[in-house]
């Protein structure tokens, strides 16, 4: 297909209309592949939203109605009224922003030299953070529980924080990206005379956005969904995030699908809503950025 | 872009980067300020103590050293059964002055992490609620009190023996029974009317209903029943001694276990039950009958509620019959129990919270609001259980509290007994699949469950 | 241009800036570890006193038939990762064309990564089950005469969770793809297309080298996390990896070892000999690509 777009393309004089042409083709050839990419990745989540929208008869019924007829908000007003999920939720912002500050400027700070700056024992600490991904942990949930404990961290949100404060996986993401930087950028600061910390903070993170911005999400991600380390470290209900409380509507003697389902739709947006804001600040920006 | 511009970019991304480390430092700060606070609070309470001291307010335990605050941790009774715990506690401790119940809810997968947890925290929870499966594995490890040892025979003496013996370990029986749920034989009336089959005529043997399910399949196309296995309980209770009484041999090849298995694999083989029956639980089974596809459900009663909440239609053509019984006369009971760890600081006060909870008062209540049974002889009883509207709800209680007295919940009596048991589990799923007969099935997990046993008694 | 003095005022900035994260490290990675191994030579089971065994552990777990059936079924999983790193590659390159509603399919591919496996476990076990979604069409379409449970069968529960893994991945490695390819130079590609190379051509020997390196890190990532994979297995076949083991990988045997049976200490020696398997295959891998992900900057 894409020879016949060249060949296509090449019996054209004019240069624009050339590009057109190809960008109808392109269309043609692009959207049915994105569509069904589509239906694939959103299919089950649609099928989630659907059922959180149907009355209870029609929930079980087979075979299956794709469409909620009739229509109805009634589980997620359920879900509001039968847990205090707006202090879940501001929980779950507190904890994660907290978390995202601290997690994203750690490993920033940590992934920047590992990347570019020589020193010596570089390869020895990159090296050992390499290998932690490997090695087992089979005690880790209850060796940091007593360190938090010891910090006198229990039951408080920095308890739920701090452990992942810093996460391996990031520092990767980050110091491949700080690495794809071109190097004229970095000699022409120097020869300008910047320091090394303008040289991070003011050429370095801004050429990584686009990698900025995938940790945030990541991180964002993480906190938001974190179930089981949220209630092993605190002791009342009333600090839990949202992805513990919603287990509660997965309780045995109460079991409730459309619930659950509903309850998924809620903890799902948000993280929707910030990809979307992120999408446009970084990644757009930085193409406009580039081009402009 | 223009140098203006970069310029201004730089800028901008100076002062983010800045701020980005302030709050770093902020929160670190923050962190360790914490941590010396936290350490200043619970200074005032003695070093040694556990938990219970831990929780409870500085100027609480100072003032009053008397004053006692257990832990009370439960399984997914959060939120719908609030009010009902609350008021329990509040109860208790107006008959314990002294006293004050901190309870913990958790989510049904966080409970087994949580406790292991903060027992190697030594922070160890007073009353917990555990499955018998769970208590008999901590029991093992001798993390749980012995209320043959420590709770008086006033406490013992309310519950069904053979419910209270369900958590016996050697001579020890290391929880009070709770509540259980009870299956009943629920149908609907409409695919059995289409099936050609008399709806007043309920299955009285599980063959009757072997064959009901032929012809429900036959007729109608959907299935009979979904069997939830529980191969262990389910030898036990077609009359295989499963253990022997010294608690040395595995006895599960025997001609009425064999009689059992084979009846099963012709089930799954002529495909009268769904092949998914493999590793389906209660919630499968539910999901299935409210929806249409199944023509009856032999789970807990206490699934009809949810029939009714999700499936209004089906749960309005549901009747309501005794479970046939299997060999053995009896039914499988799947228990709760309340437990109290031995790293509780108040052995005495945790034992009365337990007990209070389970005693015929609060089982009594907690009976009326959800479909449940009670393990004290009392409470069972009450005329509540035996009055009763048309409904199947009502209906499904009368019958399994008739079935009660018949009750029972299925233990080895060993340490280790979820390790000795998973060959009879997992070769269970090889033999329906047809990996192994079911004459291999008795005799390799008979030998396998046999080799564990060994090493669990040489452990000893 | 590379003074002395310049090398050691890097080296300070670099050990200044490393500080905060590396002590994070050392609390909450680097510790946990450090007292988690010396576990794999106990008995260590949190509630009871603990014992020195010695090897014992490691011996138990060359004779532990279910060990074996795990660490199978964890290197099968490995399977996943090409499908994983090629199709979300595909998925980068496609989304980041400038297109009409370029957003809502990035969107729509993210989507998966962030729903709780709980809610993902539900709609896919709907689509696997007997009268589940997948058999309702392969039976309209008259591909099937008889449904097949996807979920029973012992050799396609696994290719099931697997499927999920990928459905659950795409997005996320995609992410990576995308700030990857954002941050080439969109220059070096026009110009390419510009001298008359076609659309393939360009991806194929502008783009992917240029993308190698995050290729490697995610293949690398992909297959540690493909032999650890825990959640999708735990919540939808459970702690026993049903049917008959089949879906039991490594990690939710050595869960289940630790907080089910409180064997903490053979928990741990489970995981050290997981960890020496996957050390070689990152070993092989490195070897294999020579100039791999993990290089250093120059």
């Amino acid at each position: 297909m894409s020879d016949a777009s060249v060949s296509r393309a090449s019996r054209r004089p004019i240069r624009s209309e050339k590009w057109s042409g190809k960008k109808v083709l392109q269309a043609i050839i692009l959207y049915p592949l994105l569509l069904l990419t589509t239906v694939i990745t959103l299919g089950p989540f649609l099928w989630l939203l659907s059922t959180a929208l149907k009355t209870g008869e029609n929930v079980y019924a087979y075979p299956p109605q794709f469409i909620p007829n009739p229509i109805t908000f009634q589980n997620f007003i359920d879900v509001f009224n039968i847990m205090p999920l707006w202090d879940y939720i501001g929980n779950t912002v507190v904890m994660t922003t907290l978390g995202v500050l601290l997690n994203l400027s750690l490993c920033a700070l940590t992934a920047y030299p590992l990347a570019r700056l020589r020193f010596p024992g570089r390869n020895a600490i990159f090296f050992t953070m390499v290998s932690t991904m490997i090695l087992p942990n089979a005690a880790g949930m209850i060796v940091n529980f007593l360190t938090i404990q010891s910090l006198g961290l229990y039951n408080s949100l920095m308890g739920v924080v701090l452990p992942s404060a810093i996460s391996i996986f990031n520092v990767f993401l980050l110091r491949q990206a700080f690495i794809t930087v071109p190097n004229d950028m970095e000699l022409s600061a120097r020869i300008d005379g910047a320091g090394e910390f303008r040289i991070f903070a003011s050429i370095m993170v801004p050429m990584i956005r686009p990698a900025i911005a995938t940790v945030v999400i990541f991180d964002f991600m993480a906190f938001w969904n974190s179930l089981i380390w949220p209630v092993i470290v605190l002791d009342d209900k009333a600090k839990y995030p949202l992805g513990p409380a919603l287990r509660y509507l997965n309780s045995n003697l109460a079991f409730n699908f459309p619930y659950i389902a509903a309850g998924t739709i809620i903890s799902v947006i948000p993280i929707i809503v910030i990809f979307l804001i992120l999408q446009r600040q970084f990644i757009n920006g930085m193409v406009g950025a580039v081009k402009g | 872009m223009t140098n203006e511009k970069r310029e201004q970019n730089d800028q901008k991304v100076t002062v983010v980067a800045l701020l980005m480390v302030c709050a770093m430092m902020i929160s670190i700060l923050a962190a360790c300020g914490g941590g010396k606070n936290n350490e200043a609070g619970s200074s005032s309470s003695p070093p040694a103590s556990g938990s219970s001291t831990q929780s409870a307010s500085p100027s609480e335990s100072s003032e009053a050293p008397k004053d006692i605050t257990l832990q009370f941790w439960t399984i997914s009774l959060s939120p719908n059964f609030d009010d009902y715990i609350n008021g329990r506690i509040k109860k208790f401790q107006d008959e314990n002055p002294g006293v004050t119940v901190k309870w913990t809810d958790l989510p049904y997968d966080a409970m087994e992490q949580k406790l292991l947890v903060s027992i190697a925290g030594g922070n160890a929870p007073d009353v917990v609620n555990l499955n018998t499966g769970m208590t008999m594995t901590l029991a093992g490890k001798n993390a749980l009190v012995d209320m043959n040892a420590e709770a008086t025979e006033e406490q013992r003496s309310i519950y069904f023996e053979t419910l209270y013996n369900s958590a016996k370990l050697g001579d020890g029986v290391y929880a009070f029974p709770w509540y259980y749920g009870l299956s009943a034989f629920m149908y609907n009336k409409e695919i059995y009317e289409k099936a050609g089959l008399d709806p007043n005529k309920p299955p009285t043997t599980w063959e009757e209903l072997r064959q009901h399910a032929v012809t429900i399949k036959e007729k109608t196309g959907k299935y009979g029943f979904v069997p939830t296995y529980n191969p262990p309980a389910d030898l036990y209770f077609s009359g295989v001694p499963v253990i022997s009484e010294d608690k040395k041999k595995i006895v599960i090849n025997t001609p009425e276990a064999l009689e059992w298995v084979k009846w099963n694999k012709a089930l799954y083989d002529e495909g009268i039950v769904p092949k998914e029956s493999l590793s389906a639980d209660a919630n499968y089974a539910t999901d299935k009958y409210q929806s249409g596809q199944i023509a009856t459900l032999t789970t807990g009663a206490a699934f009809l509620s949810r029939v009714k909440t999700n499936a209004k239609k089906i749960y309005d053509n549901t009747l309501v019959a005794e479970m046939p019984v299997l060999k053995s006369g009896k039914y499988h009971a799947g228990l709760m129990n309340l437990v109290v760890p031995v790293k509780s600081e108040n052995h005495p006060e945790a034992i009365a919270l337990a007990n209070f909870m389970t005693n015929d008062e609060s089982q009594l209540e907690f009976c009326k609001i959800v479909n449940i049974l009670p393990s004290t002889k009392k409470a069972a009883a009450d005329p509540f259980f035996t009055q009763g509207g048309d409904d199947a709800e009502s209906k499904a209680k009368i019958i399994t509290v008739k079935q009660a007295a018949k009750a029972q919940d299925f233990t080895l009596g060993v340490k280790d007994e979820g390790k000795i048991l998973e060959p009879l589990w997992k070769n269970w799923q090889k033999m329906l699949l047809g990996d192994i007969t079911p004459e291999e099935y008795l005799s390799q997990s008979e030998s396998a469950a046999q080799k564990i046993l060994d090493e669990v008694n040489a452990a000893k | 241009m590379f003074t002395n003095k310049l090398m050691r005022r890097q080296a300070i900035f670099a050990y200044l800036i490393l500080i905060p994260g590396i002590i994070m490290l050392l609390i909450f990675t680097f510790y946990p570890i450090v007292r988690g191994l010396p576990l794999a030579f106990t008995d260590y089971s949190v509630v009871d006193t603990t014992h020195w065994t010695g090897w014992k552990n490691f011996k138990r777990a060359f004779s532990d038939p279910i060990f074996g059936a795990a660490l199978k079924n964890s290197l099968i999983y490995i399977v996943v990762v090409p499908f994983l790193q090629i199709i979300s590659i595909l998925m980068a390159i496609l989304v980041n064309n400038k297109l009409r509603f370029v957003q809502f399919f990035r969107v729509a591919y993210f989507v998966p990564v962030v729903t709780s496996m709980v809610a993902a476990a539900i709609a896919w076990k709907w689509v696997y089950e007997e009268q589940g979604i997948l058999n309702y069409f392969l039976m309209e379409f008259g591909i099937l005469d008889e449904p097949i449970s996807f979920m029973v069968e012992t050799k396609l529960a696994l290719m099931g969770v697997m499927i999920v893994t990928v459905w659950k991945g795409l997005g996320f490695y995609m992410m990576i793809y995308l700030a990857g390819l954002q941050s080439i130079p969109t220059e070096m590609q026009e110009a390419a297309r510009i001298d008359g190379a076609n659309r393939w051509r360009v991806i194929w020997h502008i783009t992917i080298p240029l993308l190698m390196p995050f290729v490697l890190l995610c293949s690398l990532l992909s297959v540690m996390g493909a032999i650890q994979v825990f959640d999708e297995v735990f919540v939808m076949h459970g702690s026993l990896g049903d049917p008959a083991y089949s879906t039991l990988t490594t990690s939710v045997y050595s869960y289940r070892i630790a907080f089910t049976d409180f064997e903490f200490g053979y928990s741990a020696a489970l995981g050290l000999l997981v960890a020496i398997i996957i050390t070689i295959i990152s070993i092989a891998m490195f070897r294999f690509t020579r100039k791999g992900g993990l290089t250093y900057y120059e």
